[in-house]
Formats: C-alpha cells, structure tokens, sequence
C-alpha cells in the first residue's frame, strides 16, 4: 500500500534498519571508516570500501594494512550519510583479512575497483561481516541545513 | 594563569584548573598550507591543523574496545580547550567507556580534491561534579539527534594524527 521509506521523526527519532537496508545504503555508499583494536586499544582510518556479495572490499593506505596486520582483525566498518532531515549511520561488524593472494587480486582487477587515494602504496582488504546493523535518526532542528 | 596566551569566546577552559596550551598562528603572508595532489597523495597534518579542523567539525565517530574488539559509535562532539567533549545517553558507548577508557575519536570531511581524516586517541571520563557539568552545559554542544542526551564523556588526548588525501580523478567533487 504504502511504500514510502518510513522515515524518522521527532516523535520517533530512532529507526532501527533491517539488514537488507542497511546493505542497500553501504552498497551506495564510498567512503567509510575501518575501526580496529590493537592490545585493546582502538584505532579508526578512512576507507574506501565497495560491497562484494556478502563481503565488503575495502582499500585503503599502506598503514591500514600494517595496522589489520598487527590487529585482533576483528574489525567495524561504518558507512554514513543524510537524507531530508535524517542521518543513517551503518556499521558491518566481522573479521579482515588482506587480499595478498595471485587469486584475490585477479577478483579485484575483474572488479575494475577505482580506488579514491592516488598513493601507489596502499592496500586491498576484505571484510566478511558477522553482523549488519544501522539506523536512521532525525536530526535536531538547528542541526538542519 | 602564568602565560601570556591569545584567548577567544570559542577557548574558554571549562574546567578549573585547566592551562590552554600555547596558541600558534601563522605568520600575516606566510603562505598557505600545501595541499596533496598526484605527486605528494598522502599529506600529514601538524598538531595545529588537526585542531583547526575538530573545532570545525561537530559530527564524529568513537571507537572502544572490548576484549580487543572495536565499537564504533557515532557521537557530536565539540573540541575545545585541546579537548574533546561528547554529549551521549546513558547505553552501550558509555558502560564500554567506563570498562576499557582507552577511545579513539574518528572526523572527517571532503573539499573538492581532497579528503581529511584527524583521529584522536585519549582516556575518556563522565563528568561528574556540578561545576563541570555547569561549565559543559554552557559550550555550544548541541545534540545531534532528536533524542534527549544528558551525559558528558570529556576525552583528554595522548596522541593525534591528522592527514589529507587527494582524491582520485572521478572521486573529486564538481566545482
């Protein structure tokens, strides 16, 4: 009947968003940032990440790799963005592995991944996520523009 | 205070006892700061930098770990004094605070050609006595949400790195 994106408001400032949401707006989206945790201390980097079946690829400068390497490798990758009045904000939380294998980077050339950053250095990581998990929040009136 | 120090509205310690650190400003026609492109991509920021661009910036994310886990939350956050002060409600952000007060606070931001990412990593702690409460509700921390946020976490720094990156061609940002 009605298939208008339910949309948060002051009344019900939370929406919680489903899985196959929440892939939808990470598969639209381009840019994100890779939590890790090294001698649980935690660390963030921007990422560049492109959604693969039901993995993620993401890339990123040559210390994120450094950085999964020495890291438990279990990992949250959130996506974020606004829409009218609203923020959705995603994390796919699982473990990293980096794509170093002749067959990885084959999938990645077939790919034709266009990588944001220009550093001849960086590296190619994927993600299998263990769990998806967003909302969409109403934004406070003087935080709207 | 013992030192001579520039001050502004936006600068005002809320704590009592708090020394700002010494302000520094560039030199009046000292040229501008060089930004990344084909040649140099990866640009490291100075400290000043960094906090130029957190005290522009209210949205960010805060990492914890649990167990050697991350969590990743997305927070408002004002940076003030070369601090970082976050209003939250009471929920899972803070009882991982409270567990492990190692955090990590992730802002970012796109300009035409570039992309800039500062991470802080410090100790968090709820402000809980009246007089710093007193002086958090009187900052321009604004909630973000809709929803009601009532507690603050201050996180004081023991590192920041900041960078920009140039952006690949079809990544850049139409004019």
């Amino acid at each position: 009947m009605n298939d208008l994106p339910r949309l948060p408001d002051a009344e019900h400032p939370v929406q919680v968003l489903t899985e196959a949401e929440c892939r939808e707006l990470l598969a639209g989206a381009q840019l994100g940032r890779l939590a890790l945790s090294h001698r649980n201390e935690p660390d963030i980097f921007p990422v560049n990440f492109w959604t693969h079946g039901d993995t993620f690829l993401v890339h990123g400068p040559q210390d994120v790799r450094a950085a999964v390497g020495r890291s438990s490798q279990h990992v949250v990758l959130e996506g974020d963005g606004r829409e009218a009045g609203t923020v959705w904000s995603v994390m796919a939380k699982g473990t990293i592995r980096e794509l170093d294998r002749p067959e990885d980077l084959e999938t990645v050339r077939q790919r034709r991944l266009r990588a944001w950053i220009l550093a001849p250095d960086s590296a190619f990581l994927e993600l299998s996520p263990a769990k998806i998990t967003g909302r969409r929040i109403a934004v406070g009136p003087e935080e709207r523009y | 205070m013992s030192e001579q120090h520039p001050t502004s509205p936006h600068r005002r310690p809320f704590m009592a006892g708090v020394t700002e650190p010494k302000l520094h400003h560039p030199a009046p026609g000292a040229p501008p700061p060089p930004l990344p492109g084909p040649e140099n991509p990866v640009l490291e920021l100075d400290q000043e930098e960094c906090w130029d661009l957190l005290i522009g910036t209210m949205l960010g994310r805060l990492a914890v770990s649990v167990r050697d886990r991350p969590e990743l939350y997305p927070v408002n956050f004002l940076a003030h004094d070369r601090r970082l002060l976050i209003r939250t409600a009471q929920g899972t952000k803070l009882a991982a605070a409270t567990v492990n007060s190692s955090v990590a606070l992730e802002a970012d931001g796109r300009s035409l050609h570039s992309l800039w990412s500062v991470v802080v990593k410090g100790t968090a702690r709820i402000l809980q006595t009246q007089a710093e409460l007193a002086a958090a509700e009187a900052l321009p921390l604004h909630p973000w949400t809709a929803t009601t946020k009532t507690t603050y976490v201050e996180i004081v720094p023991t590192g920041i790195r900041g960078r920009r990156i140039a952006l690949a061609e079809g990544f850049r940002l139409e004019r």
